[in-house]
């Protein structure tokens, strides 16, 4: 849940990266941090593997500045999306206040798609949380995957799938190519953000 | 989630994203791309509406705020009432509990030292600590020598403390758990002010007991691999010094067990052992020049479990002593 | 890295975590590499647990451990202990790439596992690394 601190002005939330393995959710970390390297002065923190797996979380604190006198800092975080790893996966999610869910378009992905947006459910049904009360932007990612040859699913097909019920704001991105990422990024955060002035009015 | 109407703060925080990433609608900026941060509060330039509307959502006065802080009165409070202290009203202090007299030392536990090695050994169990550990035990034997139930606690705690470092990873471990059980024995009865000697007897009576049932149910004699690799050559022993095999040594009334030593071929651990004195020290070192390893290995622990052997007659004639 | 490991190899890892810390009194032991998969596990025959999360969780714990210990300087902390109530976790790293968990009661002294598990790490690395990694 964010912390506020009103006699310091601090807002600090969580904007929690989930999806099936390998679908670019660490890919999206790196690349917002390799954007505004240089203007946060945050590192980003990876928790990986010897193979680059994600073992516990990839994490990149940043530190908006002032904003109307408070000082908004957004922390995102990845999870590991190989299976085996769903308890590690439950612990990042505790106190989410806004997610993103990266999904991977390749068609052989399909079914990794739905059984990760299905656990993601279970796993904040745990914190008794209902996915339709967080802010959620879905991230349609490797969109690229079709100009070299992959079968990719449709749009649609996607939208199917994972967001007929939910309807939350979606993105067709390219982690490595960089598109769309930021959008992603700047949707969930504004989001968030007008959530949690909503709920403290 | 859709924001139906946004809020002035989102507004803000879009614009403030936007100067971070670039506006960037489809394809990333190029990282060329100037990118200006708005420091502090520059760009709060709302035209309408005062800093409470600004700041309507997260103001005190709307909403139920997520984290407590601690309101300015009450550190007030707290600062005058340190203030008032350091300013020498202090005669408070001496109208309940009398004059003070600042050249008084607080008391100092008689088993401080103890006590840090025995955390320590909690922590982690080496040859260092435990040679700490057997130095203080016998400086303790100094200080308490007219207290024969606390010198027979120290001289349990000493016998398990050899036996350990004798033993090493082939020690019981019930033996580091006795340790502990015994330490804490005795500091509650050093520590504690109105204790009988009834009570103290029969805290230390159950220690005993405690040590009999633990030194039952193991061999406190039997070498284990690491023994037998160490020592495979030396079955007989060297040691001129060491005494003959003792026969059953059962305790008698409430004394303590001391199971029968009569396998004193098999060596120990490769630990050294423990050193008594100076004296003692030279006098094993002289022995066990011109031994082989093996030679010296058996040696060594033969004469520790004399050491042993006698401490342990010793404790129980006390016991039948205070009898 | 790739590691092939034989049933005797796998045995032999077996006996040593049984002689030296289930026998000892350790409640269950583990040994696992640092992405959380479990290479062999022993336990006394109390509860069964679910050792694969506990398994991941291990790895990810000792991989943050780590990520902490580059920031205050250090290359890396190669133990960590959680103490309960009742029940405790011993986590220490074998070599690069293993990590040995015990969980044992407070029947057992924390000071005696240590010594026993420097004991077993050796007869493991003498195991582990006698076999070469495959391509």
């Amino acid at each position: 849940m964010a912390f506020i601190n009103l006699k310091e002005k601090i807002i600090q939330a969580k904007i929690v990266y989930y999806g099936p393995g390998r679908c670019g959710k660490t890919t999206n970390l790196e690349y917002i941090f390799s954007q505004c390297r240089g203007q946060v002065q945050s590192e980003m923190v990876s928790v990986k593997t010897d193979g680059d797996r994600t073992l516990f979380f990839d994490f990149f604190p940043f530190d908006m500045g002032k904003i109307n006198e408070y000082d908004v800092k957004i922390q995102l975080y990845t999870v590991p999306g190989q299976v085996k790893y769903n308890s590690t996966r439950r612990l990042v999610l505790k106190g989410v206040d806004g997610l993103v869910f990266v999904a991977d378009s390749a068609s052989d992905r399909r079914a990794s798609n739905v059984n990760s947006l299905e656990n993601l459910q279970e796993n904040l049904a745990l914190y008794g949380r209902d996915i339709c009360s967080i802010p959620l932007v879905m991230q349609y990612n490797k969109r690229d995957l079709a100009q070299q040859g992959t079968e990719v699913l449709e749009l649609e097909t996607l939208e199917e799938d994972l967001n007929r019920r939910l309807k939350a704001p979606f993105f067709e991105a390219s982690a490595v190519e960089g598109l769309n990422i930021v959008p992603t990024l700047k949707k969930i955060v504004s989001s968030t953000m007008a959530a949690l002035e909503e709920e403290l009015r | 989630m859709e924001t139906n109407k946004e809020s002035p703060f989102v507004r803000e925080i879009e614009n403030r994203l936007n100067a971070l990433f670039g506006e960037e609608a489809g394809r990333a900026a190029p990282k060329s791309a100037e990118i200006k941060i708005a420091a502090g509060n520059a760009g709060n330039d709302d035209a309408g509406g005062g800093k409470e509307d600004r700041v309507a959502g997260f103001a005190e006065k709307g909403g139920s705020p997520v984290t407590e802080t601690v309101g300015p009165d009450r550190n007030a409070d707290v600062l005058q009432e340190a203030a008032d202290e350091r300013g020498g009203k202090e005669d408070r202090f001496e109208k309940i509990f009398g004059a003070l007299t600042p050249s008084r030392p607080a008391p100092v536990s008689p088993l401080k030292d103890l006590k840090s090695i025995i955390l320590s050994l909690e922590w982690e169990i080496d040859d260092s600590i435990l040679s700490k550990f057997d130095e203080e035990l016998v400086r303790l034997d100094g200080t308490f020598s007219n207290d024969q139930v606390v010198l027979g606690f120290l001289r349990i705690l000493r016998f398990l403390g050899r036996y350990v470092r004798v033993r090493g990873t082939e020690a019981d471990p019930g033996s580091v758990l006795l340790l502990m059980s015994a330490y804490d024995d005795l500091e509650r009865i050093l520590l504690s002010l109105d204790m009988t000697v009834a009570e103290r007897r029969s805290i230390f009576l159950e220690c005993i007991r405690k040590y009999r049932e633990w030194a039952d149910g193991i061999d406190l004699d039997k070498g284990g691999e690491k023994a037998d690799r160490a020592g495979a050559a030396a079955e007989p022993r060297h040691d001129a010094a060491a005494p003959a095999p003792a026969s059953d040594e059962k305790a008698e009334g409430a004394g303590e067990h001391l199971p029968a030593a009569d396998s004193e071929d098999k060596p120990a651990a490769a630990l050294p052992p423990a050193k008594e004195s100076a004296a003692g020290m030279e006098e094993i070192l002289a022995a066990i020049r011109g031994m082989t390893p093996h030679e010296a290995i058996a040696y060594a622990v033969a004469d520790m479990k004399k050491t042993l052997r006698e401490e342990m007659e010793s404790l129980r004639g006390e016991l039948n002593v205070r009898k | 890295m790739n590691l092939m490991l034989g049933q005797k190899e796998l045995d032999r890892i077996h006996h040593s975590l049984k002689k030296n810390l289930i026998d000892i009194g350790a409640q269950s032991s583990m040994l696992i590499d640092t992405a959380g998969n479990i290479i062999a596990v022993v336990n006394n025959g109390s509860d069964i647990r679910d050792v694969y999360s506990l398994a991941a969780l291990a790895a990810a714990n000792f991989g943050a451990m780590n990520s902490m210990a580059k920031i205050v300087g250090e290359d890396e902390f190669s133990l960590l202990f959680h103490k309960g109530r009742t029940e405790n976790i011993h986590l220490s790293k074998v070599n690069r790439d293993f990590l040995l968990i015990n969980i044992f009661t407070n029947q057992l002294s924390l000071g005696f596992l240590r010594m026993k598990v420097a004991e077993v790490i050796k007869d493991l690395l003498g195991i582990l690394v006698a076999k070469k990694p495959a391509n």
